[in-house]
C-alpha cells in the first residue's frame, strides 16, 4: 500500500482513458502523456494501460507501507527515495517505510508513478481514470484517495 | 436579429480529419430533426465498423473516433462519405419526460435580461419556452440531458460575449438556437461554473439522467423528448 503524505490538488489516478462513452457525454480522460505511462508500466512488466498516478502539481510526498517495485517517468522532477536521488525514467524497489518525494520538474509538466502489478482500484466503465469535472463520485474517488491510502479500493 | 448569421449551412456533407484519431462528418443543410435522426443511425452503424472505438453525435455532425495504431483514416473518411447519403431518417421512438420549472428568481436570474432582449415580459419568455417539445439531439460536455432542439425562433438569443458564473444543478438555460437542462446538483461537486448561456429557470425536481450503478448508465437517450411545465414565474 502507498500512503500519500502530502499532495497539492489535481493529482489523480489515470490510465489510458475511458473509451466508448462520448455518445453519453462522458469524455475519455486518461493520462496527458501516454508514452510516459506506458514506459513506466513497461519498466515493471505491467500492461501498458495499467493505471498510474499522474502528478502535475508538486511537491508530492508519499510512503510505501511494504516492499514495492515502482517507476517514475514523465517530467524530470527531482525524485528522492528516503533521501536517495533517483534518475528520471527509472524503476527501482522501495522498502516498507521508504518515503518518496517528487519536487517541481525543471523539464516537462507531468510525472507518473507506476507500481508493479498496478493499483488495486476497481474499474468504472472500463477504466480507472479519475473524472473529476463531472463529480460523479465513483469517478472522482482518486483525488481524495490520494490523500489517504492507495493500493486498496476506497469509497 | 439573426443568431444563425455565423453558422455555415453546408450545401453538401463535408468529411474532415480531426487529428490522427478521428474523422468528422458535417451534415448538409440546417439543423433539422430528420437530419439528426440520420446522424444517430449512422452513429450506431459506424460503432460496429472495424477499428472504430467511439462515435459522438454533435448538432448536425458526427465524430468517429478510431484506434490510431490501426486506423486507415482515408478509408474511414471514404466510407463515411459513401454511407451517409443512404442513411434513412425516421422517428426513433424516444421517451417523453415532463419537467416542472420555476422560471426566473434564484437560479433563473437571467430571465429579465432575456425578456428585455426580446422586448417582452418574463412571463412571455416562460410561456414561449414551455410551449414546444424538445428533443435530445446530441450529448453535452458531461453526462446529462444533452443539447436540446426545439427552441422557438422567437427566443433565439446570442451567447454572451463574456462568460458569467452560474449555479449548477437543474438549471434551465438557453443560448443560440438551443436550450439546456442541467442534471441535479451532486453533493460535494463544484457549485458554480462559467457559462455563456442565459439561466432562465430552475427545475427543482429534475430526475437524474445518469447512474453508474446501472447498465447502461444513461437513463435518457438521444431522441428522448423533454417538455417543460411552467410551475411558477418569479420576479
Amino acid at each position: 500500500m502507498i500512503e500519500i503524505l502530502e499532495t497539492p490538488p489535481l493529482n489523480t489516478m489515470q490510465d489510458l482513458g475511458r473509451v466508448g462513452y462520448r455518445g453519453l457525454g462522458l469524455g475519455r480522460g486518461g493520462v496527458m502523456d501516454r508514452l510516459a505511462l506506458a514506459a513506466g508500466n513497461a519498466l515493471l512488466g505491467n500492461d501498458e494501460g495499467e493505471a498510474g498516478l499522474e502528478f502535475q502539481l508538486f511537491p508530492v510526498r508519499l510512503r510505501f507501507t511494504r516492499e514495492t517495485a515502482f517507476a517514475v517517468t514523465g517530467a524530470h522532477c527531482e525524485a528522492r527515495l528516503s533521501g536517495r536521488r533517483l534518475p528520471s525514467w527509472w524503476a527501482t524497489r522501495a522498502q516498507a517505510g521508504d518515503e518518496l518525494v517528487l519536487l517541481s520538474p525543471r523539464k516537462g509538466l507531468r510525472a507518473y508513478l507506476t507500481i508493479a502489478g498496478g493499483f488495486d482500484v476497481p474499474e468504472v466503465l472500463g477504466s480507472r481514470s479519475t473524472h473529476a469535472r463531472d463529480s460523479f463520485r465513483r469517478l472522482s474517488r482518486a483525488p481524495s484517495c490520494c490523500r489517504r491510502h492507495l493500493g486498496r479500493p476506497c469509497a | 436579429m439573426s443568431v444563425n448569421r455565423d453558422v455555415t449551412v453546408l450545401q453538401e456533407a463535408r468529411v474532415s480529419f480531426c487529428g490522427s484519431t478521428a474523422v468528422l462528418l458535417d451534415a448538409e443543410g440546417p439543423l433539422a430533426l430528420a437530419t439528426q435522426e440520420r446522424i444517430w443511425r449512422l452513429s450506431d452503424k459506424a460503432r460496429q465498423w472495424e477499428g472504430v472505438v467511439d462515435t459522438q453525435p454533435g448538432m448536425n455532425s458526427l465524430l468517429v473516433v478510431v484506434d490510431s495504431r490501426t486506423a486507415d483514416l482515408e478509408a474511414l473518411a471514404a466510407r463515411l462519405r459513401e454511407t451517409w447519403p443512404s442513411v434513412p431518417s425516421g422517428r426513433i421512438a424516444g421517451r417523453l419526460i415532463e419537467v416542472g420549472v420555476v422560471y426566473g428568481g434564484e437560479g433563473g436570474q437571467d430571465l429579465p435580461e432575456v425578456a428585455a432582449f426580446h422586448k417582452c415580459t418574463p412571463a412571455d419568455v416562460a410561456k414561449l419556452h414551455a410551449e414546444p417539445e424538445y428533443t435530445i439531439f446530441a450529448p453535452g460536455v458531461s453526462p446529462g440531458f444533452g443539447y436540446l432542439f426545439g427552441l422557438d425562433p422567437r427566443l433565439f438569443t446570442p451567447r454572451r460575449q463574456v462568460p458569467v458564473m452560474r449555479a449548477l444543478g437543474g438549471g434551465v438555460s438557453i443560448a443560440g438556437v438551443q436550450s439546456n437542462l442541467g442534471k441535479p446538483y451532486v453533493e460535494g461537486s463544484a457549485k458554480t461554473a462559467p457559462t455563456g448561456w442565459y439561466m432562465i429557470g430552475r427545475a427543482p425536481d429534475v430526475p437524474s439522467p445518469f447512474d453508474f450503478d446501472r447498465t447502461p448508465p444513461n437513463l435518457v437517450s438521444l431522441g428522448d423528448r423533454i417538455r417543460f411545465r411552467v410551475d411558477r414565474v418569479e420576479a
